[in-house]
């Protein structure tokens, strides 16, 4: 033993470690601290992220050298004037130089030469490996300094330098053309869209020859590189003070002269800034790569992380891309912070260089205030533009031109939120920040705009050459945000993309299709008023005069005010968006309602919801709190009230139809209430005489409501139950005005005394089973629903569009036939997570955007391994939330295929983990409805803007074996029949009629069809599974118990069998013989039984 | 087919025609088995009844009579019990009236239990379906005029392999059977809503019941306190000699208890200078543990493939 331990200690010349310490020096250690599952996660994601550079560009050095030596032996040509030598160029090489717009004049009076280029280069992620799989494809950036001597003093001016590049660019494609004719397609395209910059692009030719056509598509598949081939300036060809963004360099293409001489020209500025700009940041880059071993893979997870927002360089993609972030983190890593230091240090892990730089993005309004990097000379005003600014003084560029301000802010929104989700300890944070696809349309924004348009003429004439689509958003942008003010979180404008094009032809004329996505701010969007300023503020209020035009009035206000304002006449959020975006189009743009296309407008048409619905809602909470007082005000009642919570949804705001009081279309909506007493001693202690004291109890609250309000009318219903433990019947007290609500009564013996049952091992284990059964329905009646309605019914008020698309959802869940088996309470859950939790975006602004995302999370929860939590009161710790980790894992250990517990949700005030699911659904509903919520997330991303909402509503019938359809005729005459006192008056036939004898319909225990389908269900337990949706949908579908299959008879087979012919003892399901049974049972109630084919 | 052994425990089958539906319009033969019954306790009966397995869900007395009438003739059908029926009164003893009966027993004169049955029997809440749907293929007992008549139908039984001419479900059931279908339901909704009065009386006796009973067992427990059995010993039955221990004012002192003992507790942690070195000894250990299973996870999330990859 001894000397064992002596060997140890001369092995490990550090001293003896317990393997179980924590090393405080090593790397590991800042793991244990930090949250570690999203670091070991983003490792994992950097080792699957990464191309095999070998094999998937196999071969590309080779093609970069040859392409370097064609260039370096391109022969120089003298300066000839630009016309002439653009016309023999053209003539002779059939290329159609592609001069940005406007084309040089015929009489320009420069010259155009050519010269070997004074360096050719590689740059970009290629060069840094920072390319990541999942790329679209691999582009691999050459530079081609152009010589300085092509170029004069003054080309920075109107253009020339773009005529001279794009003369440059087109001679060596044409010669670069000409020798890799064999094995590559050659291209010109716009550099990140930028309309003055064209390049040529390079795509290898798929070979087809001998290997199969598979195989090619295989290798073409993974070989899909491009070559880009940019040219570029050399350092200092203009010094910085003539190209500042308030310059004005730039006087073509403005029509009115006078006005050109005087708008700054940032974009044009920049755009030749950043030409000289290459190799400089590929020395920085390269510079910080060795400084700091952590900055690759940072760019690479920021790369990832862009891609999943729809984020690049490209002016259509927001212009942040991959090479503005590596930027933006390599002069973090140099400058930035106080006193000249650094505001990041290269020891940093790259996850947390991530994190640092969503920070930095998330706090930094780039657009309000220009950012400048380290406490540099440059003043803030002299890089001050109309967009965002990140400046670099050192290499005198602005890193975000190419941005937009709409683009600024969704980057920041995004970062934001990010940010927000890195903070929440409670969230998954891998797969929101790295693998969700976040970019779409309809679950980012609330509502989406199409605007089409031919006449874009007016636009293309500005010296700032953005190009005629750039320049429109620019002005719809400006024009909308004013108008939407605080309605709107976000507008955003997605243009359209451009290709490329081939060598022979110009570029393709801009159309101008762009969409304008809105987010809301759900706490003003529906406000119908726009309030303008006093009329006394007379400079205001013309400001405000001269936006709104004609709808602008004055207005006397209640409180005495007088001001100016604009009333919109639609009601909700969505429809009133809608008004403003026409009518600004329509005032600053001239752009007509009929070019205007709003997309995503029918999903609140679904179901009908309108601005009345709250109100609706609250007038029904009022009503039960006068219920509640005329309750409290009994007298003698022999048990003190407690407490009288309602636990129907209309009292949360959840009901698909919101409570109408006073109005009753044949039958009567009854809102459940529980009574609490003051616990007593003086309850029998005995089950079954406990349900009969709470009848008498029941009896007792009726004679004295009655004696105290003769109007109130007042039934005793019965439960469907027989005498026995549990709750046998129920009080319906129904208002004159109509208010109507069913009263049980909660007795906290009971709750002991079957605790007491199901822990008592001395008794039969049927008594046992029927006590928990019994025990399980208390505490979801009258401990859960109470908590679970005073919950959903303050995140209602508190979040607006929750209400409705709680609604919606519910509507899907019954649309597709789940409700029966997932409880409307576990869906208002869902649809709660997907507001609480709703990472990669921000909390959903309405109801489309609720309703998407949470078939979003759907489709992505695995509940087979993770367990649902619903932290409402935010108060549930890291340990809880493991505890019921691990509880799941035990009962998949337990039960591997899930016959018993299937999902787990929990929520603050029930962390069991099974309140909400303990009756289902089962593995098959939940499969089921995760697999339509799938289908239904697939829809939209496919389907993008032309998404059809009535699609995702679409019933699949043919799915189910057997189909019930439901005569509404016989179902509507059984409500009618027992709405009135049998034996009674027959209720007139005439519908005008009733109103006015004016009979309020008396309360039945439950809908006629989910009477009926209850029974079906207890009878045929273990044969079919139904399906239904809400009680007035024609078709109950079910199907038969997949694990009935032929066996051996026994007596105790539980579903109705026959002997299977020429098979002795041997039998199966009589499904005939079942569907016949159900046919006599429903008798009229069932119009038709339709059988699936066999086949199918 | 098989000839069946009718004599033994083998079931015999009974096919039944169902006829066409409107909604549903084909046929079918619903397979009944049948038996002698032989339960496991015997009863004196058991001669000249039968067991009856897979039943259809809606049968009713008059249905198996015509069954029955259409295998044998009339006259030979007594009755029938469905699964379920038989099933005993609900307990409605109270909690200490079940274990003293059980130690002491006693009959009671027959007539005294005769009222008593009847008084039980007004406890009962009345029916709110007209008609039961049975679970799908429970079981019934069918009860017949005499033993022949067992063989009778048995042999009939036998019979029907050979002519096919099986009896037709609902033909020939005389007397009112309840419809099903929408009458069936709304006369459900409707004495769903109960009649107050009847509530009232139905309450009003079982509590008559429930009060008597729980005064006989005090009565038999006060008894049992005071006499010993044969072996000397005296039966320790709830409640002092003053008045009876409540459940309610039990368990109130258990919570206090329980509270109290929290208290102690929690006011001597950290305490030592050991209690804080052994926490924290553990805080570390259960960083360390979480650490692993961090590193498990994601080891799981590697075998699942695709987790991994961000969506395109």
């Amino acid at each position: 033993m001894e000397s064992s331990s002596k060997r140890r200690k001369i092995g490990h010349e550090g001293g003896i470690r317990h393997s179980g310490l924590i090393d405080f020096e090593s790397r590991n250690t800042a793991r244990v601290n930090a949250a570690s599952t999203f670091v070991l996660q983003t490792d994992e994601l950097l080792k699957e992220a990464k191309p095999n550079y070998e094999k998937a560009l196999h071969g590309v050095d080779g093609q970069l050298h040859r392409l370097k030596s064609i260039i370096d032996s391109i022969e120089p040509h003298d300066p000839r004037p630009i016309s002439e030598a653009t016309i023999k160029f053209e003539k002779e090489h059939r290329i159609v130089i592609p001069f940005p717009d406007p084309k040089p004049a015929k009489d320009a009076p420069y010259k155009v030469s050519y010269a070997p280029p004074s360096q050719c280069n590689v740059v970009g992620s290629y060069v840094s490996r920072t390319m990541i799989k999942t790329q679209s494809e691999f582009g691999i950036d050459m530079v081609v300094q152009m010589p300085a001597s092509l170029f004069q003093e003054k080309d920075y001016t109107n253009m020339r330098y773009f005529y001279r590049r794009a003369y440059y660019i087109s001679y060596i494609a044409a010669r670069v053309r000409k020798e890799f004719a064999e094995d590559m397609d050659l291209s010109f395209e716009n550099l990140n869209e930028n309309p003055l910059l064209p390049i040529v692009v390079l795509r290898p030719k798929t070979s087809n020859d001998g290997s199969d056509e598979r195989e090619a598509k295989k290798k073409a598949k993974k070989s899909s590189y491009t070559i880009k081939l940019i040219p570029c300036a050399p350092d200092d060809l203009f010094p910085w003070s003539k190209v500042t963004p308030k310059s004005n360099n730039n006087r073509l293409g403005e029509v009115d002269e006078k006005k050109a001489a005087q708008t700054a020209t940032p974009f044009y500025n920049s755009t030749l800034n950043a030409e000289r700009t290459f190799i400089p940041y590929l020395r920085l880059l390269t510079h910080i790569k060795k400084e700091c071993h952590a900055f690759p893979d940072a760019c690479i997870l920021g790369r990832t992380w862009l891609q999943q927002r729809g984020f690049g360089s490209a002016i259509s993609q927001g212009g942040f891309g991959h090479f503005e972030w590596a930027a933006m983190i390599a002069l973090l890593l140099q400058t930035g912070g106080r006193n000249g230091q650094a505001a990041l240090s290269t020891s940093l892990s790259s996850t947390e260089l991530f994190k640092a730089a969503l920070q930095f993005l998330s706090t930094t309004d780039l657009s309000k205030k220009p950012y400048t990097f380290g406490s540099s000379s440059v003043s803030v005003d002299t890089v001050r533009e109309a967009g965002p600014v990140m400046f670099d003084p050192v290499r005198q560029l602005n890193l975000l031109f190419k941005m937009t301000p709409w683009s600024a802010s969704l980057l920041q929104t995004y970062a934001r939120s990010t940010t927000d989700l890195l903070a929440d300890v409670m969230a998954d944070k891998f797969d929101p920040t790295f693998i969700i696809k976040a970019d779409v349309p309809f679950q980012t924004f609330d509502v989406i705009f199409e605007i089409q348009s031919s006449d874009v003429a007016k636009f293309s004439e500005t010296a700032d050459r953005r190009g005629a689509v750039t320049n429109f958003c620019l002005e719809a942008y400006k024009h909308l945000k004013r108008a939407y003010g605080d309605r709107a979180q976000l507008v955003q404008f997605q243009l359209p993309q451009r290709g490329h094009w081939s060598l022979s032809k110009p570029p393709a004329k801009e159309v101008l299709r762009i969409l304008v996505g809105v987010i809301f701010d759900p706490a003003h969007m529906p406000r119908q008023m726009e309030f303008g300023p006093p009329a006394e503020e007379q400079k205001e209020a013309a400001k405000f005069r001269q936006f709104w035009g004609d709808k602008a009035e004055l207005r006397r206000f209640k409180d005495g005010s007088i001001l100016e304002c604009v009333e919109w006449s639609s009601k909700l959020p969505l429809q009133i968006c809608e008004e403003i975006t026409h009518y600004t189009l329509q005032r600053h743009l001239k752009i007509s309602k009929d070019q205007v296309t709003t997309i995503g407008g029918a999903f609140s048409s679904i179901i009908s919801l309108s601005h009345l619905d709250k109100s609706a809602f609250d007038s029904a909470r009022q009503a039960f709190q006068d219920f509640e007082r005329d309750i409290r005000n009994l007298e003698e009642l022999p048990l003190h009230i407690r407490q009288l919570s309602p636990t129907s949804s209309s009292a949360r705001y959840a009901s698909i139809e919101p409570p109408l009081v006073g109005y009753h279309k044949g039958s009567i909506e009854l809102m459940d209430v529980n009574l609490y007493f003051e616990a007593s001693s003086k309850w029998p202690e005995n089950l079954t005489a406990i349900q009969e004291a709470k009848v008498e109890f029941l009896l007792d609250i009726d004679r004295r409501l009655r004696k105290s309000n003769e109007k109130i009318s007042t039934y005793l219903g019965r439960e469907n139950k027989e005498l026995g433990i549990e709750n046998l019947a129920f009080l319906d007290i129904i208002y004159e005005n109509g208010a109507a609500y069913r009263l049980r009564i909660h007795c906290d013996l009971e709750e002991k005394l079957l605790e007491r049952q199901v822990k008592n091992k001395t008794l039969e284990p049927r008594v046992r089973e029927e006590a928990e059964e019994a025990f399980v329905k208390l505490n979801w009646l009258y401990n859960t629903l109470p908590l679970h309605t005073q919950t959903i019914a303050t995140f209602c008020t508190r979040f607006p569009p929750l209400s409705s698309t709680i609604r919606l959802v519910k509507h899907w869940f019954n649309c597709h036939k789940l409700t029966g088996h997932i409880r409307e309470e576990l869906i208002e859950l869902f649809v709660l997570h997907a507001f609480l939790q709703p990472y990669p975006w921000k909390q959903p602004s309405s109801v489309v955007t609720g309703l998407l995302r949470t078939l979003f999370f759907l489709s992505k929860w695995d509940w087979r391994d993770e367990a649902l939590i619903v932290d409402t009161g935010e108060d549930l710790s890291e340990d809880d939330r493991s505890s019921l980790h691990h509880e799941l894992q035990t009962w998949r250990k337990r039960d591997p295929n899930m016959n018993d517990k299937v999902m787990c949700v929990a929520i603050s005030h029930d962390q069991s983990g099974l309140a909400y699911t303990r009756n289902g659904p089962s593995k098959l509903v939940a499969s089921r409805m995760t697999h339509l919520a799938k289908a239904a997330c697939k829809l939209v991303r496919e389907k993008g803007i032309r998404l059809d909402p009535s699609l995702l509503f679409e019933t699949a019938l043919q799915d189910y074996d057997v189909l019930f359809h439901l005569s509404s005729k016989a179902i509507k005459s059984i409500v009618r029949e027992t709405a009135v006192e049998s034996g009674g008056r027959k209720q007139s036939q005439f519908k005008n009629l009733d109103a006015l004898t004016a009979s309020v319909p008396l309360p039945i225990r439950a809908h006629p069809t989910d009477v009926f389908i209850e029974e079906l269900e207890r009878v045929y337990e273990d044969t079919l599974l139904f399906f239904k949706g809400s009680a007035d949908d024609g078709v109950v579908a079910a199907l038969w118990n997949p694990r009935l299959q032929k066996q051996k008879f026994r007596a105790g087979l539980p579903y109705n069998f026959h002997s299977v012919k020429g098979d002795g003892d041997q039998v199966e399901l009589n499904r005939k013989a079942v569907l016949l049974e159900i046919a006599r049972a429903g008798g009229e109630m069932i119009k038709k039984i339709e059988v699936a084919d066999e086949d199918e | 087919m098989v000839p069946v052994d009718a004599a033994g425990d083998q079931f015999a089958i009974l096919p039944i025609q169902m006829p066409p539906v409107p909604s549903f319009p084909e046929t079918a033969l619903h397979e009944v088995r049948i038996r002698r019954n032989a339960p496991k306790i015997p009863t004196a009966n058991d001669s000249r009844s039968l067991f009856l397995k897979n039943i259809p869900a809606d049968s009713t007395e008059p249905h198996f009579r015509a069954v029955f009438t259409a295998l044998v003739g009339a006259g030979r059908f007594e009755t029938i019990t469905f699964e379920g029926e038989d099933k005993a009164a609900v307990a409605i003893d109270p909690a200490r009236a079940v274990k003293a009966a059980a130690l002491a027993r006693k009959r009671k004169r027959s007539d005294v239990e005769e009222e008593e049955k009847a008084e039980e029997e007004a406890a009962q809440l009345p029916d709110i379906w007209t008609r039961r749907l049975y679970r799908s293929s429970s079981t019934a007992i069918v009860l017949l005029a005499d033993e022949k008549s067992v063989q009778l139908v048995l042999k009939a039984i036998t019979k029907l392999q050979k002519t096919k001419k099986y009896p037709v479900w609902g033909q020939g059931v005389s007397g009112d059977v309840p419809l099903l279908g929408a009458p069936w339901v709304s006369s459900h909704l409707r004495l769903s809503r109960a009649n107050k009065a009847e509530i009232q009386k139905a309450t009003h006796a079982f509590f008559n019941v429930f009060n008597r009973k729980e005064k006989e067992a005090a009565e038999i427990s006060k008894r049992l306190r005071n006499e010993p059995d044969e072996d000397g010993f005296v039966t320790v039955t709830r409640g002092g000699k003053g008045t009876p221990a409540n459940q309610f004012e039990a368990e109130e002192a258990r919570r206090k208890m329980i509270e109290k003992a929290a208290k102690k507790k929690s006011e001597m942690k950290d305490f030592y200078r050991f209690q804080l070195r052994e926490r924290r000894k553990q805080e570390q250990a259960e960083l360390l543990k979480r650490f692993e299973e961090d590193k498990k996870k994601v080891n799981a999330m590697r075998e699942k493939r695709g987790k991994f990859k961000p969506e395109t």
